[in-house]
């Protein structure tokens, strides 16, 4: 169940491959100290991802597929390098949907001159990733640009980030009234503090307060865009091309776990055998169910239902075949395993990524209801 | 069923009614109710899963004379956060004792090796109060989830309302009232085993209900993840009868 991939991706998928091993060697560590990747710089799979996007996608008009393909593999290396690497990240998303080429330069030109993190400012305290709901606010200064106030939570790097995109309700609008905006963060008001989590601890989770932050004119996203493209419309495809990236993390976790028992304990026979070839069908199928919702982005950006299904059955695959692998293993498998008991942990984390499972499938209902998913 | 936390219920002359576990997991957390467990059923001793492994509360560990820090097989290969978000709750994690072979490594046959009993004793009894322990630590969780999902809003009314939430809270409860019902009827240890995955399943499908916020590692998921090192480190000590206690001479600790 391998689906043929255009050369230049296939190529690219071989190459990020190929780090797995220097990945997986340097996973634990960044589970203890999240702050170990800044003595990572130099890993070519850490340098790869500081420099992502500069370039462009190796093949132009797949870039959705691309990055499910890079984040699968990177993920099945160690999904907490994939998270804790500098890098635009979502944020190069974001500035390829709603970016001004001026906004992109100034963007890209930061990441240049030094390994620079980047984080993406969304889910808050009260209503976590609920977009029309939020509370952060951009009050205009009367020049173009905005006063930032608000507090976001479980922002991965926000708290190393040297720039960050934050999404806020512009004051005095409803809930469709949502922007994107880049924020300096060495500007006065930006505040950051790690949080302690369970798993993917390398993405360095952080809460942000935002006390004023000032936004100039050319920072706020989306306005050289006509005005029904520049808000929600645009938002939402951001949404749409990066959701299959999350559900690619978790296929790769699943491969992690998947593959490292296929490597300890050597060859299965009978239940287990039958067991373990079980989870790999899994696998195969949730990646083929990820690569159609990347082609569907790629095809028409605004299909974004295909990528909900994938991302609500891999991050639900992610966490049973990590579950499962430890069942390979004897008593004290999570202690004598330590890599595993890792694997166990970052999966729980894909579920609150990008939208949990429950808004995945009522995302995936009102497509049904709308004709517009389950249709050959 | 409601025996105050702390009060341990008798079901017979010198023994402790298991649900008393569940209880003290309930209303006093995780930790406490395993004191009371250990207390109960090996006192004085750190008892051992099958794999010679311990996770115990430290003041358990050190009133046995045990070193509460690892220094066992294993103690000295590469680590993750797993131990320190487990310290963190006051529990003690200890590896096997150093002469022990390690368990993973396969049959010829590709059959999983069983490895030497690390420890003996009555483990059919520690398991059962290890599965009564993780459920009532389960039910707090239920009950934590209730109330934060109340407090929440979305869309004009409190997430607690929403259907799905609804639905998915009701079969977690279908899997608490059954896995009671089994833990009441006496099992066997194979069906204990079965309950404890069950355990962790109600679990993780209520952590789901908290967002990221069950994914901290000082929220209510550390308490999760705790309860299902308990059950990974006692895998199959009923079966076994390894649970027994562990001497502090014997143990490397």
């Amino acid at each position: 169940m391998i689906r043929e991939l255009p050369d230049g991706m296939a190529r690219l998928r071989d190459r990020t491959a190929s780090w797995a091993g220097e990945l997986r060697a340097g996973a634990l560590g960044l589970d203890r100290d999240p702050e170990a990747i800044r003595d990572r710089l130099e890993e070519p799979a850490v340098r790869f991802l500081a420099e992502l996007g500069g370039d462009g996608p190796v093949t132009p008009g797949r870039d959705t597929l691309e990055r499910v393909v890079v984040a699968e593999e990177l993920a099945r290396g160690d999904a907490g390098a994939l998270l804790a690497s500098p890098g635009p990240s979502m944020s190069g998303v974001l500035l390829a949907v709603l970016g001004s080429p001026e906004q992109r330069d100034w963007f890209y030109g930061r990441l240049g001159e030094r390994p620079t993190w980047t984080c993406f400012a969304l889910t808050e305290p009260e209503r976590g990733s609920a977009i029309g709901e939020m509370s952060s606010v951009l009050t205009p200064d009367g020049d173009g640009g905005y006063v930032l106030h608000g507090t976001k939570r479980y922002v991965g790097n926000a708290s190393r980030a040297g720039v960050a995109a934050v999404f806020a309700r512009v004051a005095g609008t409803e809930r469709l009234g949502v922007t994107a905006v880049l924020v300096d963060t060495a500007d006065p008001g930006y505040r950051a503090r790690p949080l302690p989590m369970l798993g993917l601890r390398g993405a360095q989770f952080s809460s942000v307060s935002l006390d004023g932050v000032r936004v100039p004119a050319d920072r706020v996203l989306g306005t050289h865009l006509s005005p029904a493209r520049r808000g929600m419309w645009s938002i939402v495809q951001v949404f749409n091309r990066l959701r299959p990236s999350v559900a690619a993390i978790a296929l790769g976790i699943a491969r992690a776990a998947h593959e490292y028992v296929g490597e300890q304990r050597g060859t299965l026979r009978g239940a287990e055998r039958e067991r373990y070839e079980e989870l790999g069908r899994r696998i195969d199928a949730a990646r083929l169910l990820t690569y159609r919702a990347a082609d569907a982005v790629d095809a028409r950006p605004s299909a974004g239902h295909l990528g909900s299904a994938a991302k609500a059955r891999a991050a639900v695959l992610a966490e049973d075949v990590t579950r499962s692998a430890l069942g390979f293993f004897g008593p004290g498998a999570r202690l004598d395993h330590p890599l595993l008991d890792k694997l166990a942990r970052d999966a729980r984390g894909v579920e609150f990524m990008e939208g949990a499972g429950n808004i995945q499938k009522l995302t995936l209902f009102h497509g049904l209801q709308a004709g517009k998913v389950g249709r050959p | 069923m409601t025996a105050p936390a702390g009060t341990e219920r008798q079901d017979a002359p010198g023994r402790t009614d298991p649900r008393t576990y569940r209880d003290a997991a309930r209303e006093d957390g995780l930790v406490p109710a395993l004191t009371l467990l250990t207390r109960a059923l090996e006192p004085g001793a750190v008892p051992r899963g099958p794999g010679g492994h311990a996770v115990l509360p430290r003041e358990v560990v050190e009133e046995a004379g045990v070193p509460a820090e690892s220094a066992g097989a294993g103690a000295d290969r590469p680590y993750g956060a797993g131990r320190s978000l487990a310290g963190a709750l006051g529990l003690a994690v200890l590896d096997p004792p150093a002469d022990r072979e390690p368990y993973a490594s396969p049959n010829p046959d590709g059959t999983a090796a069983q490895p030497p009993c690390a420890g003996t004793g009555t483990g059919t009894d520690w398991t059962t109060g290890l599965a009564w322990l993780r459920l009532g630590s389960s039910e707090a969780l239920r009950d934590l989830c209730l109330k934060w999902l109340a407090e929440r809003e979305s869309e004009g009314s409190s997430l607690l309302m929403k259907q799905m939430v609804k639905g998915a809270l009701a079969e977690v409860l279908i899997e608490q009232l059954e896995i009671a019902a089994v833990l009441e009827s006496g099992p066997s240890a194979p069906v204990v085993e079965r309950l404890q995955e069950q355990i962790t399943g109600a679990d993780r499908g209520l952590l789901r209900l908290l967002g990221a916020y069950g994914f901290t590692g000082d929220g209510p998921g550390r308490d999760a993840y705790a309860s299902e090192l308990l059950a990974d480190v006692y895998r199959g000590a009923g079966d076994r009868g390894c649970a027994g206690p562990d001497a502090a001479e014997e143990g490397a600790g």
